[in-house]
């Protein structure tokens, strides 16, 4: 059994425990925690032998192939920019070999990333060949507007796909929802590699309907000539009134919402808070009904560059509860990032739980990490053990509170208790300070 | 009073000296006068810190019934030995709210008046007696030393010559150097220009209007004596100024008050969080040699030396008064500049502005052939080594990033032999990262500069100290952690470096000689302000241009009579 499979059937275990978690049928948490350093150490082992530059990192910390989990904590957790690690220059110049061997040194798909670098006319061009040999690979974009590209493998995008329903459906089942007869808003554009985007597409598979706000697939290319422009996205790329699209936009969700109320059908609205905030301000303006029993709202993606416009998040609930008739119990916030095969879901006491798929860590803000305790705030990482194309070992940039205690919802293990926030900012220091545009 | 005097007056006081609970009460000075802060002990400061959340390091007290407000800041300790911080170990300052009005003057032309009658000579008296008292092996200046030492991040050889330098500025022959050198204009040295009205050997042109001016006098009949057309005379008046400095290095706030006090005008020093204390200790200085020279009491009531946090609105919102301060200067940080820039532009008041800057290294392909790098680029690794260490690499001019002219194999080589000479510096000046900076470390190594070839000095992890990252193409420097970090790109000849630098470059310095001097106007028409030998980047002369600018010049008002 190759090393890849070895880890695949571990994922498989580790899901089956994570459904028994979910459910609360069955589960011992002890196994599932030694299930899952199994997993963790086959993943380091086999993230030495795939992918140079985590071997060139262990090498430089004295990390072998046998390391300990606690070796594997302080020193082989990579920060989200190892997927953008690239050099811009490259996609500028269509210098796709390059990014291909890119990925066969950040990543383990190499192969997959030489195959697909000949004759590619541009990013989405590569990425559907990279999907072509295999490799899906999604993205996420940072206010820099350089792109972190994450790719999966067979393995690895089966774990994608599987881990979440693999706990997910347990709390879909005792809220009681039927998918087949509700109606789907998704804030988000129709289709497209982009992470965020993911689960509004998962969604709209289980649905009878489905509205987008942006009624498109997002392209990369699209993406980064509006993040370089700082315009906004149409369906052309090209600027447009921002005004005029968004009020266009939300106009044609909100009469979606309107049809599925006159019907009877439940809504499912998924979007990020800052959105789905101002769906309510603007559903509120115009009179709109509140949706039909049974709605849910899914909030994800958090606020981003919207800090701004932050609210707590039972001022948000209150708000769609008033707004769109949607109790705070059916209000649900997906803690996630594109690197992560498994999203955590707040529960109805607000806490974003661990499933068993995941090792959570804490770090201070040197990057030492925090010793496991009841209640510890920090930096948060996480250990996934059900990836094989990428190192699933991620320091996140978000400041959480850990706490490990039997939650009121009845699920156990680690939580996220609290809101999540952007980790205190690198400080600008100095007379050399920041220089956000200069490049030596 | 004699130095002595002043740090047992202080001791008596409470301030200015460690008391129970790792607190330091430190003194505002405002418009020459001292202002203590409340009487806040630890407890409550810590308190205050507490409410203002997780691992804040400034909050303030509210003013209360019969005692004023004050703001606490707090500094993490570090062990001198290894230079690290010392995790969960701090201390508090204590120090007096601003308020706003009280750093304005009411009769701002009065005051520009009382400076200019100040004799130069008298103002050097006082300023050499001021670096007297704040020298470091004056009791003042050794309280100073003790108190930075806790929390300072630089090696005592780099403190103490901070501190050295701070007095040493303010020397009277220094002043005098220095304004001569930068306010001379046409031979004659520029404190003349300070005391009075100065003819000048200069040929005068009459203007369209003399032509207009004689018709007049003939239809008028003439006969009345023509304006005088003697020598033309000029004279440096002082002005008021707003001094918003950075906290990068602790002289950047001495040398923006000396600055004030060199040009006899007055104005307002805004300190900077993580290096308050010597802005205070040359208040305390101030006041106490002002008592000895009464002839030169307005430039001590002229100036005032104050914290307060970046960006609160109840200061800032009052202070950039155009009827009153003529010139802005704002050091560093980019959201200072940028927040500074708005209000004085707003306000239009006249703005110099030190932006953020970095420093390079040009090292040419003679490096690896020379004699004396027996080896290898040893010698211009240890010459680029010493450009990077200036204030731990937070200095504009410190060298963040080396360019060398050779093949990879080359600059490999020349990255082991730089990290070896870090090694070197480590032992003679130590330093170690402050953890979010060791954090952000992490972070490129784990991230952005995954790719790249990283040399460690210290070991990787919790022991690096620092480190030198060979990169395979552009480095955004955004992410640099200033914290003895190098970037080494290779080039094949050093005019692509050259090619890569512009106005944020501050300074390069560029080995061999020859080729310094070969590509020194290249580099000068791409904005950078210094093209030094490598090494040799920190040396200055009095009155050298600062960013491009004769500073002095710029902050006092030429006048024509």
């Amino acid at each position: 059994m190759s090393a890849v499979e070895r880890i695949a059937e571990l994922g498989g275990a580790l899901r089956a425990a994570a459904a028994a978690w979910a459910s609360g049928d069955a589960y011992d948490e002890g196994e599932a925690t030694r299930l899952r350093h199994r997993a963790i150490a086959a993943c380091h082992a086999h993230y030495r032998a795939a992918i140079p530059a985590y071997r060139r990192m262990c090498d430089d910390a004295g990390v072998g192939d046998d390391a300990g989990l606690a070796a594997i904590v302080e020193s082989c957790t990579v920060g989200d920019d190892w997927f953008k690690s690239y050099d811009t220059a490259w996609l500028e110049a269509g210098d796709f070999g390059a990014m291909g061997r890119w990925l066969g040194d950040a990543c383990a798909e190499g192969a997959a990333g030489a195959a697909a670098a000949a004759g590619a006319g541009g990013v989405d061009d590569w990425l559907e060949r990279l999907e072509r040999a295999g490799v899906h690979v999604l993205y996420s974009s940072g206010t820099s507007g350089k792109l972190s590209f994450v790719p999966r493998g067979p393995a690895s995008w089966e774990s994608y796909t599987a881990n979440g329903p693999s706990y997910l459906m347990a709390r879909l089942q005792r809220m009681g929802l039927n998918l087949s007869e509700m109606d789907a808003v998704v804030l988000g554009f129709r289709g497209g590699r982009m992470g965020i985007q993911r689960a509004g597409v998962e969604i709209a598979r289980w649905v009878a309907r489905v509205e987008y706000l942006y009624d498109f697939e997002i392209r990369a290319d699209t993406l980064r000539e509006a993040l370089r422009a700082r315009t906004p996205l149409s369906t052309g790329g090209a600027a447009a009134s921002e005004a005029d699209g968004r009020e266009a936009a939300y106009a044609r969700v909100l009469a979606a919402c309107r049809r599925a109320t006159a019907a009877g059908r439940a809504v499912w609205l998924f979007g990020a808070p800052y959105q789905v905030k101002e769906l309510c301000a603007r559903a509120e303006a115009a009179r709109a009904p509140r949706f039909a029993p049974g709605s849910v709202v899914t909030l994800g993606g958090g606020w981003k560059s919207f800090e701004g416009e932050r609210v707590q998040r039972a001022a948000l609930a209150a708000t769609i509860e008033g707004a769109l008739g949607v109790g705070a119990g059916r209000v649900m916030e997906a803690y996630s990032m594109v690197e992560l095969n498994s999203p955590l879901m707040s529960c109805e006491a607000g806490r974003f739980h661990v499933p068993p798929l995941l090792e959570p860590l804490v770090y201070d803000e040197a990057l030492v990490p925090l010793a496991t305790g009841p209640d510890v705030t920090g930096v948060f990482g996480f250990l996934d053990a059900t990836t094989t194309s990428y190192p699933g070992f991620v320091v996140t940039g978000d400041e959480v509170r850990l706490v490990r205690e039997c939650c009121p919802c009845g699920l156990v293990g680690p939580a996220i208790a609290g809101e999540v926030r952007r980790a205190p900012g690198h400080e600008v220091r100095g007379c050399g300070g920041i220089l956000a545009t200069v490049r030596a | 009073m004699s130095g002595g005097a002043i740090v047992e007056a202080l001791d008596r006081e409470g301030l200015f000296c460690l008391l129970e609970g790792g607190l330091v009460r430190v003194p505002h000075l405002v418009r020459g006068r001292l202002v203590a802060p409340p009487a806040i002990g630890a407890d409550e400061a810590r308190a205050a810190l507490a409410a203002a959340g997780p691992r804040a390091s400034y909050a303030r007290v509210a003013a209360r019934e019969g005692r004023a407000g004050a703001q606490v800041l707090r500094e993490t300790l570090v062990d001198r030995a290894t230079m690290r911080a010392r995790a969960e170990r701090d201390r508090v300052l204590v120090l007096p709210d601003v308020d706003a009005a009280a750093l304005l003057y009411e009769d701002p032309a009065a005051e520009r008046a009382a400076l200019a009658a100040v004799p130069f000579e008298r103002a050097c008296a006082l300023l050499e007696d001021v670096a007297e008292a704040s020298a470091p092996e004056a009791p003042l200046g050794r309280r100073l030393r003790s108190l930075a030492s806790e929390t300072s991040g630089l090696a005592d050889v780099l403190l103490d010559a901070a501190l050295a330098t701070n007095a040493a500025m303010l020397r009277g022959a220094a002043v005098r150097e220095v304004v001569d050198r930068e306010l001379g204009v046409g031979g004659v040295a520029g404190s003349r220009f300070l005391d009075g009205w100065v003819e000048l050997d200069a040929p005068g042109f009459d203007g369209p209007t003399a032509e207009i001016l004689a018709e007049l006098e003939r239809r008028g009949g003439g006969g009345g004596p023509p304006p005088a057309r003697g020598r033309p005379a000029l004279r440096a008046l002082p002005t008021l100024q707003i001094h918003v400095t950075a906290g990068n290095a602790p002289v950047v706030a001495p040398a923006s008050a000396a600055r004030i006090l060199s040009t006899r005008s007055g104005g307002v020093v805004k300190l900077p969080s993580g290096a308050v204390l010597p802005g205070a200790a040359l208040g305390l200085a101030l006041t106490a040699a002002a008592r000895a020279h009464p002839g030169a009491a307005a430039l001590a009531d002229g100036l005032s030396l104050v914290y307060w946090k970046g960006g609160d609105g109840r200061v800032e919102e009052r202070l950039f008064e155009p009827t009153v301060f003529d010139r802005v200067v704002v050091w560093g940080a980019p959201d200072a500049v940028e927040r500074i820039g708005a209000l004085a532009g707003a306000a239009a008041i006249r703005t110099l502005t030190f932006n953020p800057r970095y420093g390079v290294s040009l090292v040419g392909r003679e490096a690896f052939a020379d004699a004396r790098g027996v080896g290898g680029p040893a010698a211009a690794a240890r010459r680029a080594a010493a450009d990077t260490v200036i204030w731990n690499q937070r200095a504009c001019i410190a060298s963040l990033v080396h360019y060398v002219e050779s093949d990879e194999a080359g600059a490999l080589r020349y990255a082991e032999a730089l990290r070896d000479a870090l090694a070197a510096a480590d032992a003679v000046a130590p330093a170690a990262p402050a953890p979010a900076d060791a954090g952000w470390i992490q972070r490129l190594r784990r991230g952005a500069l995954a790719g790249a070839r990283w040399l460690p000095v210290g070991g990787a992890g919790r022991d690096l100290r620092a480190a030198v990252v060979v990169v395979p193409g552009p480095f955004d420097l955004e992410q640099h952690p200033l914290s003895r970090l190098v970037v080494v790109r290779r080039v094949d000849r050093l005019e692509e470096a050259v090619a890569l630098c512009h106005r944020g470059v501050s300074t390069a310095g560029v080995y061999p000689e020859a080729r310094r001097l070969a590509l020194r106007d290249a580099l000068a028409a791409r904005g950078v302000s210094n093209v030094l030998p490598l090494g040799g980047c920190e040396r200055a002369w009095a009155g050298m241009p600062h960013d491009g600018m004769r500073v002095l010049a710029d902050l006092v008002d030429w006048v024509n009579g």
